[in-house]
């Protein structure tokens, strides 16, 4: 029976030339996003690649300069000095791009990929974070993920509103009862053929992004594939959703306003209202904090030498013995730039607690908004959530951190800051971090299965009822 | 002077004839019933009479006044009965009617309203409840008082007892005969041979948008058109 | 005949279960929205002024001070909050919200709300404007979509068209009438939005009522053109769940799909340059100017120079030149640079501003095939939560530094310090003479002009749903 429904709803559709169109106009849009997420891709990496050519060519640079340096006078040059290599080495840190961030751009046409490594900037002023445009940020982007959370649900809903609907009400159902053995069979195998037409877009522009992301560096099929079954699982809720809808047999009016609601229902009105709740309960960054931070940098610079000096010491007890030796001008540097480094570092862990805490917030509401899960997880697998850019922008302050101790630690303790000390500067790795997304899939998976007992509950009754 | 007037009337449909040179002529206090298959061309004549679709050629008139698609100086003169009555089933018998009325230029009081419902059979007891509730029959009652309401000379019906009950068929009946007594002429498609025998004072039977036969009900019996019926079919 | 059909229209549409069903969640929403904004403003207005009052204190409590050490310590401007931020929020999560001004360097606005958003945030939130622009279409669409085929489908359109109504007046008819219905929805919110401002927001009587006025009014435009548009959309389609399911579409290829396409189209027309290449191309030009802090810098040897010929001092008799100088040169030179650093961030900041502007123009004209672009854009435009207010409130803010960074270069040159004398301080009662940064008040004639495309558009709009009823009632067939 199945091979008969799919040849012959193939045939009915094959000759729609409405749904010829649609499915042209929704691979074309399909592409179109792809094409999209792949522009904001290149554009980030262009901004990530002339940032590390520049790093690298003045490292380079400055470590020829060390070649040439004499050090055995006890005068230190001045590329010695902490600010100054600082200074010319113009360090930046980059964060992983994934290719998969062309399917889902999620927040990173917000968060800036580069960051300045200098020892004595901070987090929040950034000179590598690109020009946005605020009104296109507002817009939004059109990629692959919003194609699919978006505009597949709603050509599976236009081309399947009124499968049993339109057979009632053009008086096919009683003969179709009488011909099939199960009505429900029939109906739930011309459902699965026209949400097979559905994908066919989603099909096309899958085989597509394989070709232009399989060529690009960094590119893991197994995220690939995870990606694509986080789509696919998503197309199967709203699968479900239409068969759940079908099997309450209403008529197709009725089924159109109820499969809309309900699109509008968990893509637009409960997203909007949990955003509005959310803004509301953690609002965004504490500006008096921002300029106490202004406040806390000046004073630290201008605090004594002996204040500085004893701060120091504290941590630094073994730099007493030769304390009249000392550059008093690199421990007042040193102390006020430790002070700074952990107020920044302090401020910034503030911030992200507040993100860290609406995340946790919105994964509790997964189990009404579950598609945020699904957002959640391809933004998750692409490297553009929120959590993933909180963890670079820590693991930023750390690194500056760490060239900050070992630069004046090295400048202090020694006589000299040699080619070795400069080859050993502290490096930055990215953070492996372990893509995990299954729990922001658990409230859709269980709808899934939800909706499933319950249509298949729903349509026994029915023939018991009809028995 | 008839009321009703068809000559040379035609109709056609991408190059199809829905009508070829209808001539008809009704006069007042007729009963018109109009026999025929479907696609034979009874709503088409309907249709053309109401103005709703422009002729081919040839001309209807009623009252001697040209029916025109954009000219509505013909309208205050007809009443119509579609096939479904519908009207809006959040509105109660006496809102539609008295929607339909105003439209038609008529400014009826709650009592004189009533009394029109009342006349097309509809109890008083469903005056006030809404459309969505009643039957085929009840909605058909509003539509005779819609029409009994405007008080036009005629009245075109596009089978109107098409899925009523016998008993809701015979009180339809005994109102049409009853506006023809009072003067108003009837065009009335239909399918219904007996009923057509029965409230019709002529009969036409149309085949393929002609008019092959036109017939007066006091020369033949039910049987007898019925025969004749099939036979031209 | 027209108070017949409004009359008939209003009791069937009150009658509709879905609607008696879906109004009371819109006034909900309505409640909803109107407190989660004054939730919101205050929050927002606190920490503005909290923050805006600190940082004012913090200038005025200095204390003596180097003037140019002050001009790194620098002034912060915030995101400003008015009232009709209440009504219309639009881009202001997605612009930056402080911006520190400082010597040397014109920066750039940081700290975006939405930059501490998650990838939810981008679902987007409610606004009393976002359930104008989106959510009322909606309802219009639900009271609209089957206006004029349900009568096609049951016939009553013959029977009204046999009673001699005119196509016209039956046109005409539902569109005024569905129109009063969504007016007066849209009024509800208006005056449920008002009064919980007036009730829980202390001072707000200082809302400026024209420009809601103005405001409310092209909204009501925006219904009327969408009312309109409905209706025909439901004469031209026979059946009424076809007319549903394109109307639906229609909603969600205007409102969701289409501002994202237009606004990509944009980035992709006018490509933002990369910031790498701004800052070397500002970097080259800046190196030609006078370095303020580098005296060896041949440029600022040569103002130097021209300082002590001006003075008319002998270089050659005066040993100390710079003892005897009535002005404090290094306070010159750093004045010298800012006037050229100034020219040069003009020239590069107009670029990528103009960009930001060639990007959103695609925006703006595409509101002559969506009114929900036009009215989006005139909404932002008159609640000043739109780009040109946010560009305007970065070039009040330029302003406010040049003033302020020349105030302390003057101050450092003729305050009475000697050249090399970076140990000078003045006195701390001199914070109290320079003025605090006034924000900026845009009129409501200027924000109205900056959206006079989208303005246009309306009018076109008006224009084109006449043209459509008259060519709809000439064509329209009652079969």
């Amino acid at each position: 029976m199945l091979k008969t429904i799919y040849f012959y709803e193939w045939k009915q559709m094959i000759r729609s030339k409405g749904l010829i169109i649609a499915l042209l106009v929704f691979t074309g849009i399909g592409i179109f996003c792809l094409e999209q997420g792949n522009t904001i891709y290149k554009y980030q990496i262009t901004s990530l690649d002339s940032a590390i050519i520049k790093k690298n060519r003045n490292y380079h640079s400055l470590k020829a300069t060390f070649d040439t340096l004499d050090q055995s006078n006890t005068k230190k040059s001045s590329i010695e000095e902490p600010f100054f290599l600082e200074w010319k080495l113009q360090d930046v840190v980059v964060n992983k791009i994934s290719p998969l961030c062309i399917l889902s751009i999620g927040q990173s046409d917000i968060y800036t990929p580069v960051i300045s490594g200098h020892f004595y900037t901070n987090i929040f002023k950034n000179n590598y974070t690109e020009f946005k445009n605020p009104e296109q940020l507002f817009a939004g982007n059109l990629d692959l993920a919003f194609f699919i959370v978006y505009l597949f649900p709603l050509l599976l809903l236009a081309i399947t509103y009124n499968v049993q609907s339109s057979d009632k009400e053009k008086g096919i159902t009683p003969l179709l009862n009488i011909q099939a053995n199960s009505l429900k069979k029939v109906l739930w195998y011309r459902i699965l053929v026209r949400w097979l037409i559905s994908l066919i877009p989603i099909l096309i522009t899958g085989i597509i992004s394989l070709f232009l992301l399989s060529s690009l560096n960094g590119f893991s099929i197994k995220d690939f594939l995870q990606w694509w079954f986080i789509a696919f699982l998503y197309t199967i809720f709203w699968l479900i959703i239409v068969l759940f809808i079908q099997g309450l047999q209403f008529n197709s009016l009725i089924n159109a306003i109820s499969l809309a609601g309900l699109w509008i229902l968990w893509l637009v009105a409960i997203p909007g209202l949990l955003n509005t709740w959310f803004n509301y309960q953690y609002p965004a960054v504490n500006t008096t904090e921002i300029t106490a931070f202004r406040d806390f940098t000046s004073k630290a610079w201008e605090k004594s030498k002996e204040e500085h000096s004893k701060y120091l010491f504290a941590i630094y007890p073994e730099l007493l013995k030769d304390s009249s030796k000392l550059d008093t001008n690199n421990i007042k540097s040193y102390s006020s730039l430790i002070q700074i480094i952990n107020k920044e570092k302090e401020l910034q862990n503030t911030i992200a607690n507040n993100s860290k805490s609406q995340m946790i917030s919105e994964e509790k509401c997964f189990w009404i908004n579950p598609i945020g899960g699904v957002m959640r997880s391809f933004t998750t697998i692409s490297n553009t959530s929120l959590e993933q850019q909180l963890q670079f922008e820590l693991s930023t302050i750390n690194y500056r951190q760490n060239k900050l101790k070992y630069i004046f630690e090295n400048n202090l303790l020694k006589p000299h800051f040699t080619k070795s000390d400069f080859a050993n500067l502290p490096k930055y790795n990215i953070a492996k971090t372990e893509i995990r997304f299954a729990k922001y899939l658990i409230p859709i998976f269980f709808i899934i299965v939800l909706l499933t007992v319950l249509t298949f509950l729903n349509l026994k009754s029915r023939k018991n009822k009809k028995e | 002077m008839p009321v009703l007037q068809a000559i040379q009337l035609s109709k056609q449909y991408n190059g199809t004839a829905a009508l070829s040179n209808l001539n008809l002529s009704i006069e007042k206090g007729e009963i018109f019933c109009l026999l025929g298959q479907n696609g034979a061309g009874k709503t088409t004549t309907i249709n053309l009479f109401l103005g709703f679709t422009e002729a081919t050629s040839g001309k209807a008139t009623i009252n001697n006044i040209e029916v025109k698609t954009n000219d509505s100086s013909t309208k205050k003169y007809v009443a119509y009965i579609p096939e479904v009555v519908q009207l809006y089933g959040n509105l109660t018998a006496i809102e539609n009617l008295d929607f339909f009325s105003a439209i038609a230029g008529f400014k009826y009081s709650k009592e004189k309203l009533a009394e029109n419902l009342t006349k097309a059979g509809l109890q008083s007891e469903a005056h006030h409840k809404r459309l969505s509730i009643f039957s085929k029959g009840m909605r058909q009652k509003v539509g005779i008082a819609i029409a009994l309401a405007k008080n036009a000379d005629l009245i075109l019906m596009d089978e109107p007892t098409s899925g009523l009950d016998p008993k809701a068929t015979s009180e339809f009946t005994s109102i049409c005969k009853n506006l023809a007594a009072e003067g108003k002429t009837i065009l009335m498609a239909t399918h219904d041979i007996f009923n057509a025998v029965n409230v019709g004072t002529k009969i036409g039977i149309m085949k393929q948008g002609e008019l092959v036969h036109t017939l007066n009900t006091n020369e033949i019996t039910a049987t007898a058109l019925q025969q004749l019926y099939l036979e031209t079919i | 005949m027209m108070k017949s059909i409004f009359k008939q229209t209003f009791t069937n549409a009150f009658r509709q279960k879905h609607l008696q069903v879906l109004a009371p969640i819109l006034i909900l929403l309505y409640l909803i929205v109107a407190f989660n904004s004054v939730v919101a403003y205050k929050t927002k207005m606190q920490s503005f002024e909290k923050a805006k009052n600190s940082v004012r204190e913090a200038w005025l409590n200095q204390g003596p001070q180097n003037p140019h050490n002050s001009a790194h310590y620098g002034h912060y401007i915030f995101q400003p909050v008015n009232e009709m931020h209440l009504l219309d929020n639009g881009i202001r999560s997605f612009a930056g919200s402080i911006l520190r001004l400082e010597a040397h360097a014109q920066n750039e606005i940081t700290f975006s709300p939405a930059a501490d958003k998650t990838e939810l945030s981008r679902f987007g939130d409610m606004s009393f404007a976002w359930m104008l622009q989106v959510l009322i279409p909606l309802f219009i669409i639900l009271l609209c979509f089957n206006s004029i085929c349900s009568d096609r489908e049951n016939q009553n359109l013959k029977l009204l068209s046999a009673q001699g109504i005119s196509l016209s007046n039956y046109i005409w008819g539902k569109i005024f009438s569905l129109f009063t219905i969504i007016l007066c929805l849209a009024v509800v919110g208006l005056v449920i939005q008002l009064l919980v401002y007036l009730v829980f927001i202390k001072g707000i009587g200082s809302f400026d009522l024209t420009r809601i006025v103005i405001w409310f009014l092209s909204y009501v435009v925006y219904f009327f053109i969408l009312t309109g548009l409905s209706v025909l959309t439901s004469a031209w389609i026979k059946k009424s769940n076809t007319s549903l399911v394109i109307q639906l579409s229609c909603w969600i290829t205007l409102m969701i799909v289409m501002p994202k396409i237009t606004a990509s189209a944009g980035v992709s027309i006018y490509p933002m340059e990369h910031k790498s290449v701004f800052n070397k191309a500002l970097r080259e030009d800046r190196e030609k100017g006078i370095d303020g802090h580098n005296p060896e810098d041949e440029r600022a040897k040569k103002f130097m120079d021209s300082i002590i010929a001006y003075y008319k001092i002998d270089t050659n008799k005066v040993k100390d030149v710079y003892a005897v100088l009535p002005v404090n040169v290094d306070g010159l030179v750093m004045q010298a640079d800012e006037d050229y650093a100034n020219l040069v961030y003009d020239k590069h900041f107009k670029r990528v501003h103009e960009t930001i502007i060639k990007q959103n123009s695609i925006s703006k004209y595409a509101s002559f095939v969506n009114p929900f672009l036009a009215i989006r854009n005139i909404s932002m435009g008159i609640s000043q939560s739109d780009f040109s207010s946010h560009l305007e409130l970065l070039f009040e803010a330029e302003q406010y530094r040049r003033y302020l960074i020349k105030n302390l270069n003057d101050k450092m040159a003729y305050g009475g310090s000697k050249t090399g004398d970076w140990e000078w301080k003045v006195d701390a009662k001199y914070w109290e003479t320079v003025k605090d940064f006034s924000y900026p008040s845009i009129p409501l004639m200027k924000n109205l002009k900056s959206n006079s495309i989208e303005l246009s558009a309306m009018f076109f709009w008006i224009i084109l749903l006449i043209i459509s009823v008259t060519l709809t009632t000439n064509k329209l067939t009652v079969l």
